[in-house]
């Protein structure tokens, strides 16, 4: 049923019995036999009840509304009867000696009556649904059903019940029955008392709050407001029941909560902090989780960890190469800290880094680790200390600091533990968000690089007359120390190299830069490739490290005679294919940068052949042989010799496909570990 | 291409250094450091075993580079043993037989050093 429909019910069979009453008083005619009145209230109050109590309240307003709500109505009951005690007194026969206006103020203290009862049900009803136990409701709606059975018993006794626990006015001994009905509502009343969960929702002073409040109300029942069902007994007599029966649920309900508060009372206080702890910690746990600056995540930290633990200072140390340095304090100054009596933190730290455990202090001056401390900044002190663990490693210890002795409790300590854990997380993923933002600012300054070096390789291919040329380079890493080049230095004349940085990376690049300048310049300068790279070896040993060097062919091409001259700088060999086959072209010749110029010199062969129309030349770098399959073998001088004899007839850039395909099968997506440099010299007429 | 060891072994006035695996530009520092710790306690006769040697790239024959001219003004030297057919071929091209004594076998080079 509706509320509203329960409502309207109500009110028209409380009207109905009102209009009776009246038309009683008025013709001395009884429309409703007693016994049919008592049942009508008696099915108003099953409705009521019905509505507000019998299942869970299905709106929850929030618990200190309950528990106003609760006392307020029981307060204007008291009012009511504080108002009303002495207006009207008659005996429940008395009908024919009222007057209209006694009338008026009987009904209307009835119906009063029957909606504070209803309010103070529903409001206990609400406390005792808090939390709600297995079988909260159906205790709830047994004590109904008792008390309407006893409603029921009633019926049909002119004498009716007297409860009154307080005032002992209960006749024990009037009969079994009775007595086993009363039995059954207090026991009910009385199990349902312990249903005040919501005790512990209440904060300290809440607690006091509705102890005082509540207290008062509850006295203040107890003296006046139990004098009501005899005030409404010539009214209705199943009403006195029913309010004999909610004021004996409300007697030991408020009772038991109120008890219930006292004993809470000592811990509340505790209850409150631990609660305030573990919000703060969770506050503070989302505020150092969005924190991926490392220097304002210890800042926060240090002022955070004073607040958790309410001390004076607090400091963050972090390890750096085996040392721990004060990364941030609060409260206290770095040279403060510095300034400690030797050996300052050491034995603390240990003991804190050793067990990975949280430390607490409570007397410095009494704990060996710390007893040297003891005139440090004050007489007294505590000190928290709990390490940072990231991977069962420690990497820092967050420090709290009190210059009065027993600061600390136990429970701080498990809070500040909590609290560097957070910490020791925040500032991880704070270290991997500084990482990855450098690992992408390096790789964007590598495909710059990248970029730059490929600017560096020929653009285009030359145009010889009778010969074509064709290169590739392919870099392992982004940029690497292979170049190749071609400079044309005259109309007889093209000059071609290819050359290895030793090293990868952008040292190799940026060295080959260098290279590929200083050849620019001495290809016009000399004349001859054994002249050339003497002057790049000296150029090398001069300018490089000690450890780096550059191996390197360059050969002078004359298209017109067909004849190249070529020297072999510590390079792989240059490979021919000619007429007779594949020949492996490989002078004498030292790495530019491995010896002095003299020694270089000597140590360098000069090479010149004649070349015949459809015979190839082909320059390649280490890279290229040194590439892997899956398997781990190498590619080697024997397959790229195999290769080149498929290459016969095809133009330079087929060659280069054919050749770098070759490799790219060989290899099955196995990465490369350097660059490879491929250059094909064709002579087409 | 991983897994580089070097090792040092300590004779009566020369030091052998041996390697095994593949050296190139990550497992490169590990024999420079060897080489330069060498260096600092001035055992300069030093002999390289490079018979477990797989692969040695550039940057791995830079090392050997790099400290040369340093032990040698110290009248020390480096003087590479027992080196498998493909890595003599890296040396030979790149003419390091022109600038480093080579040895088929460690009591050879050692045997060089005594006076």
């Amino acid at each position: 049923m509706k509320k509203k429909t329960t409502f309207f019910i109500s009110v028209l069979i409380l009207g109905v019995v009102a209009l009776s009453d009246f038309h009683r008083i008025r013709t001395g005619i009884i429309a409703f036999p007693p016994l049919l009145r008592e049942v009508l209230l008696t099915a108003v109050l099953l409705l009521q009840v019905i509505r507000v109590s019998w299942r869970r309240p299905v709106v929850r307003s929030d618990l200190i509304a309950q528990l106003q709500g609760l006392g307020i109505s029981m307060l204007l009951l008291w009012v009511l009867n504080y108002v009303l005690s002495g207006q009207i007194e008659f005996e429940p026969d008395s009908f024919g000696t009222l007057t209209l206006n006694d009338l008026i103020i009987w009904t209307a203290f009835g119906m009063l009556l029957i909606l504070f009862l209803i309010r103070i049900l529903q409001h206990l009803s609400a406390l005792i649904f808090i939390q709600q136990g297995r079988h909260t409701e159906r205790n709830l709606r047994l004590f109904f059903i008792s008390v309407f059975l006893a409603m029921g018993y009633n019926l049909f006794k002119s004498d009716p019940w007297e409860i009154d626990v307080f005032e002992g006015t209960f006749h024990f001994g009037r009969s079994p029955w009775e007595n086993g009905m009363f039995g059954v509502v207090f026991l009910f009343s009385f199990i349902l008392g312990f249903r005040n969960k919501w005790i512990h929702y209440l904060k300290k002073h809440q607690k006091w709050r509705v102890l005082f409040f509540g207290g008062l109300v509850f006295v203040f029942s107890q003296t006046y407001v139990h004098l009501i069902p005899e005030t409404i007994q010539p009214y209705s007599n199943l009403l006195r029941v029913f309010s004999s029966c909610v004021f004996l649920l409300w007697t030991a309900y408020g009772g038991m909560a109120l008890a219930g508060i006292l004993f809470h009372l000592p811990a509340a206080g505790l209850i409150d902090r631990r609660a305030r702890e573990i919000g703060t910690l969770q506050g503070l746990s989302t505020t150092i989780s969005s924190i991926f600056r490392t220097d304002e995540l210890i800042e926060k930290t240090v002022s955070m960890a004073c607040q958790i633990v309410g001390a004076d200072s607090a400091w963050i140390e972090l390890r750096e190469d085996d040392v721990y340095r004060i990364a941030g304090t609060r409260g206290i100054r770095t040279h403060e800290l510095t300034g400690m009596p030797p050996p300052g933190l050491s034995p603390l730290r240990e003991s804190v880094t050793d067990q990975q455990e949280t430390v607490l202090i409570n007397h410095l001056g009494r704990d060996k680790r710390t007893a040297h401390l003891r005139k440090w900044r004050s007489r007294a002190g505590s000190l928290l200390a709990a390490p940072l663990i990231f991977k069962e490693k420690v990497f820092g210890v967050l420090y709290a600091f009190c210059d009065r002795n027993f600061c600390f409790v136990e429970d701080g300590k498990g809070m500040f533990r909590a609290f560097a854990n957070q910490v020791a997380i925040a500032l991880e993923n704070a270290n991997l968000v500084a990482f990855s933002i450098e690992q992408e600012r390096y790789r964007e300054e590598l495909r710059l690089a990248h970029e730059a070096q490929m600017r560096l390789l020929p653009r285009s291919m030359p145009h010889i007359p009778g010969a074509e040329l064709e290169g590739l380079c392919v870099t392992a890493n982004d940029i690497g120390g292979d170049f190749y080049d071609f400079i044309p230095v005259g109309p007889e004349r093209i000059d071609l190299l290819v050359g290895d940085v030793s090293g990868k990376g952008a040292s190799a690049a940026f060295y080959m830069a260098e290279i590929k300048g200083v050849v620019q310049t001495l290809a016009h300068l000399f004349s001859t490739p054994g002249e050339i790279l003497k002057e790049i070896n000296t150029f090398v040993r001069r300018h490089f490290e000690p450890d780096m060097f550059v191996t390197m062919i360059y050969a002078v091409y004359c298209p017109g005679k067909r004849r190249l001259r070529f020297a072999r700088a510590g390079h792989t060999p240059v490979i021919h294919l000619g007429e007779r086959g594949v020949e492996s072209l490989e002078p004498r010749g030292l790495g530019l940068g491995l010896a002095e110029g003299d020694a270089f010199s000597r140590g360098l062969e000069e090479v010149e052949i004649g070349l015949r129309v459809r015979e190839k030349l082909v320059f390649f770098t280490d890279g290229l042989i040194e590439v892997r399959n899956p398997e781990g073998e190498e590619f080697g001088e024997n397959r790229l010799y195999a290769a080149m004899n498929e290459v016969n007839g095809f133009t330079a850039a087929e060659t280069v496909a054919s050749l770098h395909g070759c490799v790219d099968r060989f290899r099955r997506h196995h990465p490369v570990h350097d660059d490879m440099t491929l250059v094909i010299l064709n002579v087409t007429a | 291409m991983s897994g580089f060891e070097v090792s040092r072994k300590d004779m009566d006035r020369v030091s052998v250094v041996s390697l095994k695996g593949y050296l190139d530009a990550h497992t490169a520092s590990d024999f420079e450091d060897v080489l330069q710790k060498l260096v600092d306690e001035d055992r300069v006769r030093i002999v390289v075993n490079l018979r477990d040697l797989h692969y040695i790239s550039s940057a791995g024959l830079g090392v050997f580079m790099g400290f040369i001219e340093n032990v040698r003004q110290r009248e020390g030297d480096i003087k590479l043993a027992e080196m498998s057919e493909k890595v003599y071929r890296v040396f030979d091209l790149l003419g390091f037989p022109v600038l480093y004594e080579i040895f088929d076998s460690e009591a050879e080079a050692i045997q060089k050093y005594q006076p």
